[in-house]
């Protein structure tokens, strides 16, 4: 069931693809910089260059996984789930409305169940889309995408609204969650914490799932091709419905985290791209679960890289988007996959 | 002597996805004010030829001769004066028909409104003298076939055509309409002194129009007659000829104890049988005459129109082909790539989606275990490939070889193949007969959907022919001549 038929051809094109990616950055750096020495080394050292920026790039890489991981599943059965970014959202604002109703006493049961809750409220979302394709045939790619878009406004809504939002504050954001409810932070002051490193065991288990298990194969089978897989008698309403919950679920659960873990309050605008970038991810790791560690590590340097250049050598602020632009560009050109290099 | 019109000669084209030899040197001549009809069984090679002839399929060999000229790779056949209206034009659902018209007409860089006007009046006024009443206005998605057809059909002649080419015009078309179409072409033919190319099943409607008929079989010109020269009796025999069924290779299977269980059956369908255990059936139609439907129906893909469905004592109408395999169903469709199959996934990946539940140890599918299972499954069915080679890349024999050998597998209660010869050739379908045959003696109720009637010969027990829809007559193999099916076939006999 592996995509590529040539492991290594596909590997190298990758290289390849990532090589010119760099290279095409590395030019630009010279061209566009005041001060190209001082651009390059911001790029490329900015990002590990203390433990607050390690701290930042690893909790965007985990972030990434997860959003990415959640993006690949759907991939793979052949359901697009475009609406991570409102199911990350929705997830957030489930996990801090619980903690604003739990007893404080609860502890580390709390975080549990808001995180829990977070998973629920993306699964749930994720998962309407699934019953909408079996029941009515409705294009998933479609709905995923509108159930996002009209959730986003209404979690900004509902978190400056009676009970939720935050009294006085220059931000559109809630009241924050109590502090017995904040997951302990890694590296501080970074944004990592200790609830994201969870990410790792995630995706190791659905990588197991997904390609050494019958329903892993199943679902495989769904995404390749779904008359198959119907012929062959897989119950192509279950495996249509479920890759889509799962998917919304990881989504609500990185929205969870991000809230619990770093904002301690659903600030608008939290999850700022966390949905979008994850299906980056799960192209480049080409829906497989085992690449997307590293396809998600590779995209946050990348954008951390940018930011520490705009902020150390007067530089546009789009320079990160336009980097992240390349390296897609080039990773998902199939032509340039397709062919060993 | 006039020089012809259209001189083919030693055209051929041998598929390089299947190995088969579609075409196999024609040489034809196509006069001027003629009408020609092509026939020939599904698989004969008509649209490949007339593919050729249109230069939509480039030739290994031969050569079209256009008045004199020989046409080579850089002419358009359409700029020559060859024009094809296939059996289903392909279009674009967003553009309007009068688009259509002139997609890939250079002359047009740019349409301005009054253009546009001109372009619909010029199209009306073409479309006139053949009755037709065209929207031009309408897009692709809600012109429906019909209006499609008939759009192609008028387009190509603001391009002066000097041959037209019709690809089963009239198979959708209700009967009036195929006269009215078949006579409008047949006269513009006499009149200009250009010719017409129809390929059609409807015997009667090629006797009618056809100054001269074309019999194609397996990838040659069988014989060309006259209209007057011939009968709808010799026309059939030309089209299923007696001497072409092979001996059987096998000891035939005897016949079904008395107290063999029935274990399907359909009863108020359009197509009543019972079959025991170890019974063949074989059914068959030409196309669009009803056994297509069948397999839809027969696997539970899609719900039976009318009537019960039993299997092994279960009522089983309106389940689905999960719930029928889960009783023993195993199917071979005739969409191999499309249905029967994952194209791009392993070998191996294609033999176990009924397996992975027993390969998986402690809930693990390991891919040794799958290996092992593909290698046994490739030494006992003699199977081509690695077990983590990706399946298209496997001839279409191959890929079929495949699909039978895990459908079987299975020990099927009742095993359905739906065309399972196409693109096989005479050595795999002597190795598909043997084993349809050993799935029966192991008492496998089996039925056999073919567009090809002389299969039915090579293996069935009980053969059942199928005209205007519905099952005409269902007798014992033995009770049947090739000819005698051929009549039902075509609805002379029932």
């Amino acid at each position: 069931m592996n995509r590529r038929t040539n492991p290594l051809a596909s590997g190298i094109g990758t290289l390849v693809a990532l090589g010119l990616a760099l290279g095409l950055a590395v030019v630009l750096l010279a061209v566009l910089s005041p001060n190209p020495a001082g651009a390059l080394r911001a790029f490329f050292w900015g990002p590990v260059s203390s433990g607050l920026a390690w701290g930042n790039l690893l909790n965007q890489a985990l972030l990434l996984s997860l959003t990415g991981l959640a993006a690949s599943l759907a991939f793979g059965a052949g359901a697009f789930n475009l609406g991570g970014e409102g199911q990350t959202y929705t997830g957030g604002l489930a996990a801090l409305a619980l903690t604003l109703v739990l007893p404080v006493a609860w502890g580390w049961g709390g975080i549990l169940a808001a995180l829990l809750a977070g998973v629920m409220a993306g699964a749930l979302l994720g998962g309407l889309s699934g019953w909408l394709k079996v029941r009515f045939e409705a294009d998933e790619m479609i709905t995923t995408f509108l159930l996002s878009a009209s959730a986003v406004p209404f979690v900004n809504a509902v978190m400056t609204g009676p009970g939720i939002g935050a009294a006085q504050s220059m931000l559109i954001q809630s009241r924050p969650a109590p502090e017995a409810f904040w997951i302990p932070g890694l590296l501080a002051p970074s944004n990592l914490h200790v609830g994201i490193l969870v990410a790792v065991p995630i995706v190791v288990v659905f990588a197991v799932l997904v390609n050494h298990t019958p329903w892993g194969y199943r679902l495989r089978l769904m995404g390749r091709n779904r008359d198959f897989a119907r012929y062959a008698g897989i119950s192509t309403g279950i495996y249509a419905l479920v890759p889509l919950g799962l998917s919304g679920g990881l989504h609500g659960l990185a929205g969870a985290l991000g809230v619990l873990g770093t904002q301690h309050s659903l600030v608008q605008g939290f999850s700022a791209g966390w949905g979008w970038n994850g299906i980056a991810v799960a192209l480049i790791a080409r829906s497989n679960p085992w690449a997307v560690l590293p396809a998600a590590a590779l995209l946050a340097f990348l954008d951390q890289a940018g930011r520490s250049v705009v902020l150390q050598g007067q530089f546009p602020f789009q320079l990160s988007a336009l980097f992240q632009a390349c390296i897609l560009f080039f990773i998902t050109a199939r032509r340039l996959h397709g062919r060993p290099l | 002597m006039i020089p012809p019109l259209v001189l083919l000669q030693g055209l051929t084209k041998t598929w390089p996805e299947n190995g088969v030899t579609a075409c196999d040197s024609v040489t034809l001549e196509i006069r001027a004010g003629e009408v020609l009809a092509l026939l020939g069984e599904n698989g004969a090679g008509k649209s490949t030829l007339v593919g050729l002839l249109a230069g939509t399929i480039r030739p290994d060999a031969g050569q079209v001769v256009l008045e004199g000229r020989t046409l080579g790779i850089r002419d358009r056949a359409l700029d020559c004066g060859i024009a094809l209206v296939p059996q289903h034009p392909p279009f674009s659902p967003e553009l309007a028909l009068w688009e259509h018209a002139i997609l890939g007409d250079e002359r047009y860089r740019w349409l301005g409104p009054r253009a546009k006007a001109l372009l619909i009046q010029e199209l009306t006024a073409l479309a006139a003298p053949w009755g037709f009443q065209l929207d031009w206005n309408l897009s692709g998605r809600e012109a429906g076939p019909l209006a499609l057809q008939r759009a192609t059909l008028t387009a190509l002649f603001r391009r002066k055509p000097r041959l037209l080419i019709l690809d089963e015009p009239t198979a959708a078309l209700p009967g009036p309409e195929a006269e009215a179409l078949l006579s409008a072409v047949s006269l513009w033919a006499k009149r200009e002194q250009t010719a017409v190319v129809f390929i059609t099943h409807k015997l009667p409607e090629a006797l009618r129009w056809a100054d001269r008929i074309a019999v194609m079989r397996s990838g040659r010109i069988s014989a060309v007659v006259t209209p007057d020269q011939t009968s709808l009796e010799q026309l059939g025999s030309l089209l299923f000829p007696a001497s072409l069924v092979a001996p059987l290779d096998t000891d035939p299977l005897p016949p079904p104890a008395a107290d063999a269980p029935v274990v399907f059956e359909t009863r108020g369908t359009r197509a009543d049988f019972r079959l025991k255990a170890g019974e063949i059936l074989g059914l068959t139609s030409l196309r669009g005459e009803g056994a297509e439907a069948l397999e839809e129906e027969l696997t539970g893909m899609s719900p039976l129109p009318q009537g019960c469905l039993h299997m092994d004592g279960h009522d089983v109408t309106g389940w689905d082909i999960a719930n029928l395999r889960k009783l023993g169903l195993s199917y071979v469709p005739s969409d191999r790539l499309g249905r029967g199959s994952s194209p791009h996934s392993q070998l191996a990946s294609n033999v176990i989606p009924y397996r992975v539940g027993q390969l998986a140890r402690r809930g693990l599918l390991r891919r040794h275990s799958v290996r092992e299972y593909f290698q046994d499954l490739k030494n006992r069915y003699g199977l081509a490939g690695e077990a983590g080679q990706r399946l298209v890349t496997l001839s279409g024999g191959n890929i079929q070889k495949l699909i039978l050998a895990r459908e079987m597998e299975q020990n099927p209660r009742v095993l359905i193949l739906a065309e399972p010869s196409w693109g096989l050739d005479l050595e795999a379908r002597r190795i598909l007969y043997g084993l349809i045959r050993a799935s029966a003696r192991r008492g496998t109720a089996v039925v056999l959907l073919t567009s090809e009637p002389l299969e039915l010969f090579e293996v069935c027990t009980q053969i059942g022919a199928l005209a205007g829809g519905q099952l005409r007559s269902l007798r014992p193999a033995s009770q049947w001549t090739p000819e005698t099916l051929g009549r039902v076939l075509l609805g002379l006999d029932s």
